[in-house]
């Protein structure tokens, strides 16, 4: 019933910057990792460092840490803050090869070399770091984390817009009166029309009317009341899409469509807890 | 009331919940006379549905008597005798009109769950998980069914017994559209993957709709037995052949006009390797369907030939054969049944004689031993092909 932008891409960071460089190193970590975690005596020995307990249990450590850091540019594509990672990685292993330099040094040149190689990674990380970090700035993000779709902020975190629209398979006059008598609470759309925020357009052949929104809700308890309100289902674009969806079954059907688990019909608060609610009949009115 | 509960994979408890009341005008309840278990929802019984809840009421595959009725629902009254389709829809949106019910704009209040994985949302569904609207099934002794003056079909035919006039709600007309979608023309071959209750409507329905010759594609003796009994011409087990190979030579050569694939998301393959490729991939979550059927569907389809799909697929799946698809110009068609649109000329077929429906049945169990019959069924133990439970 909405457009939809970028749908399902809700998790991945743009694809922006350094992209293939971030990859490579992502890869590159669960290289590194591998010898750490399989064999990690051996590896140690590679770097010329003593291989006793302490030591294995660390460097099995810094290698699974390592494949994390695959898995979190690879597998979950946060590319910026996955290099980050590896930068406070990177910085780890120079202390703790600094450490086995004065303690557990056995072979000082493989020693020194590791510390090159390390010494090398972290700069490369540092300037992907700031690399992709500068170009996320420059991104906008569609629709991250809404229930519905059509959200989206602006660069450099504006407020939130709402764009959406719906068919409601009914003549114009009608859907202009419904619209009219049905019970807003997220926004008042004769204000809205007034304002060029709602527009009201006939669908085309027999589909009926269509009503767009592209709207700007006043910002409700900064950053922390908004992030509550999404982590609830109370963002002002979830109750929009929820109030529009009630809204075209009413005028449609003469009903809201109600289930087991969303008794009052429509809701983003019962999709992200429906957990809590199993598809069990409702004892009383809710 | 009792009704079966999913709690969890693998397990379903019958148990005892809130009977169920009306909630809008526009809703029946219906106390339910029979109910079967679909093959859909082993699909959730083995937890490879997303968005279940324990506790979730399951079962869309019901009929039963109505024993109240909500004030604008016209048409339906106390005492009929009524089948209910599974899918859920108004009537009066923008896909109800256009007959496509499965699509139903208005019946799935948790349409963003839904939009989030699948772009756009389909109709509710009775008792299959919260994206397809957190409905409570029929598996029950009673249900709540919400635009009661669309869906439910009566049937005033006293002669017909529940178990020939249960499945128009959902593996009758399912099975049949498999093979609708097909557009069947005389001479036509048509191969069918899996002789599961789907499978063995979409038989008998090639061959109502004028198919030549229909081949049946199982690995169970006694479920191609039953294919052949459904009207195949001809039967292979995967697991002694090379499908491809075999329905090459049965076709002289050209492969099947159509392939109507009622397999779904948890396909077996007679390769262990092929078969485990898949299997891993779908245990680690790196896709969600398990999709042999499909792939040798579209590979074994002849040049221009259509592909149905009527096995249940959830998300994501790996080594789509595209280029053949693409290169031969094959077409897929496919959807969730629009099951309101085939009730009343099935059951014409039914109460003409043309087809008795009730040939699936391998089990009559009361509503108490549905753990059982998931089991039964789930293993194809006792050679079950389809349990109907009693309330």
């Amino acid at each position: 019933m909405t457009s939809s932008e970028q749908a399902g891409a809700e998790q991945a960071a743009p694809a922006v910057g350094p992209v293939r460089l971030a990859d490579a190193l992502g890869w590159g970590s669960s290289a590194l990792g591998a010898p750490m975690t399989l064999a990690p005596r051996r590896f140690l020995r590679a770097i010329g460092v003593a291989d006793d307990s302490k030591a294995v249990a660390w460097t099995l450590g810094v290698g699974l840490r390592e494949h994390l850091a695959t898995l979190n540019v690879i597998a979950m594509r946060q590319r910026r803050i996955g290099i980050w990672s590896r930068v406070a990685g990177d910085t780890m292993d120079m202390t703790l090869l600094a450490a086995a330099y004065r303690h557990k040094r056995e072979d000082r040149t493989r020693l020194l070399g590791a510390m090159g190689v390390v010494g090398g990674l972290l700069v490369l990380d540092t300037l992907t770091a700031v690399q992709l970090t500068r170009a996320d700035g420059a991104t906008v993000e569609d629709g991250s984390g809404s229930q519905g779709v059509g959200a989206d902020h602006d660069a450099g975190g504006g407020p939130l817009r709402v764009r959406t629209a719906v068919t409601i398979r009914r003549p114009e006059q009608e859907v202009r009166d419904a619209l009219r008598d049905f019970a807003w609470s997220a926004f008042d759309p004769a204000a809205l029309e007034a304002s060029g925020e709602l527009r009201i357009l006939r669908a085309p052949g027999d589909r009926g009317t269509e009503v767009h929104l592209d709207h700007e809700p006043a910002p409700r308890g900064g950053v922390v009341g908004a992030a509550a309100a999404k982590l609830v289902g109370k963002a002002p674009d979830q109750v929009i899409h929820d109030e529009l969806r009630r809204f075209k079954s009413l005028v449609e059907t003469g009903v809201i469509a109600r289930s087991d688990t969303s008794p009052e019909g429509p809701s983003s608060t019962r999709q992200i807890m429906h957990k809590r609610q199993p598809a069990q009949p409702v004892t009383e009115e809710s | 009331m009792r009704a079966t509960c999913w709690s969890g994979r693998n397990t379903v408890q019958v148990e005892e919940v809130p009977d169920p009341r009306l909630l809008t005008d526009r809703d029946a309840i219906v106390r339910i006379t029979s109910t079967a278990i679909c093959g859909s929802d082993l699909h959730l019984y083995d937890g490879y549905v997303p968005s279940m809840t324990k506790g979730d009421i399951l079962g869309h595959e019901f009929m039963g008597e109505v024993v109240e009725v909500g004030k604008s629902v016209g048409g339906l009254g106390v005492g009929d005798r009524v089948v209910v389709p599974f899918p859920i829809a108004c009537g009066s949106c923008g896909m109800c009109a256009r007959g496509l019910f499965a699509g139903c704009e208005n019946s799935n209040p948790h349409a963003g769950m839904a939009e989030k994985m699948w772009g756009h949302a389909p109709a509710g569904i009775f008792g299959y998980s919260s994206m397809t609207g957190g409905y409570a099934g029929g598996q029950a002794e009673f249900a709540r069914v919400p635009f009661a003056d669309v869906g439910p079909i009566k049937i005033e035919n006293e002669d017909l017994t529940d178990d020939q006039v249960l499945f128009l709600s959902d593996i009758f007309p399912t099975g049949y559209m498999g093979a609708e979608l097909c557009d069947i023309q005389p001479g036509d071959v048509v191969a069918v993957w899996g002789a599961g209750p789907v499978g063995l409507f979409a038989i008998a329905s090639a061959i109502m709709l004028g198919a030549e010759r229909v081949i049946a594609i199982d690995r169970f003796d006694y479920r191609l037995d039953k294919a052949r009994e459904a009207g195949a011409t001809d039967v292979i087990d995967y697991t002694q052949v090379e499908v491809p190979v075999v329905l090459k030579e049965l076709t002289g050569g050209r492969g099947p006009d159509a392939c109507i694939e009622c397999v779904g998301m948890e396909g077996h393959h007679a390769h262990p390797i092929v078969h485990g490729y898949d299997r891993v991939k779908q245990a680690t979550r790196l896709e969600t369907e398990r999709p042999h059927a499909v792939r040798e569907a579209i590979l074994s389809c002849r040049n221009g030939g259509t592909v149905s799909i009527m096995g249940v697929y959830g998300g994501f799946m790996d080594k789509f054969p595209i280029g053949s698809l693409m290169n031969r110009g094959i077409t897929i068609k496919t959807g969730q049944c629009h099951v309101h649109r085939y009730l009343r000329p099935l059951l014409a077929r039914i109460e003409s004689g043309e087809i008795d429906p009730s040939f699936v049945v391998s089990h009559h169990l009361p509503l108490e031993d549905a753990p059982e019959g998931y089991e039964l069924f789930k293993h194809k133990q006792d050679n079950c092909t389809k349990v109907v439970l009693r309330p």
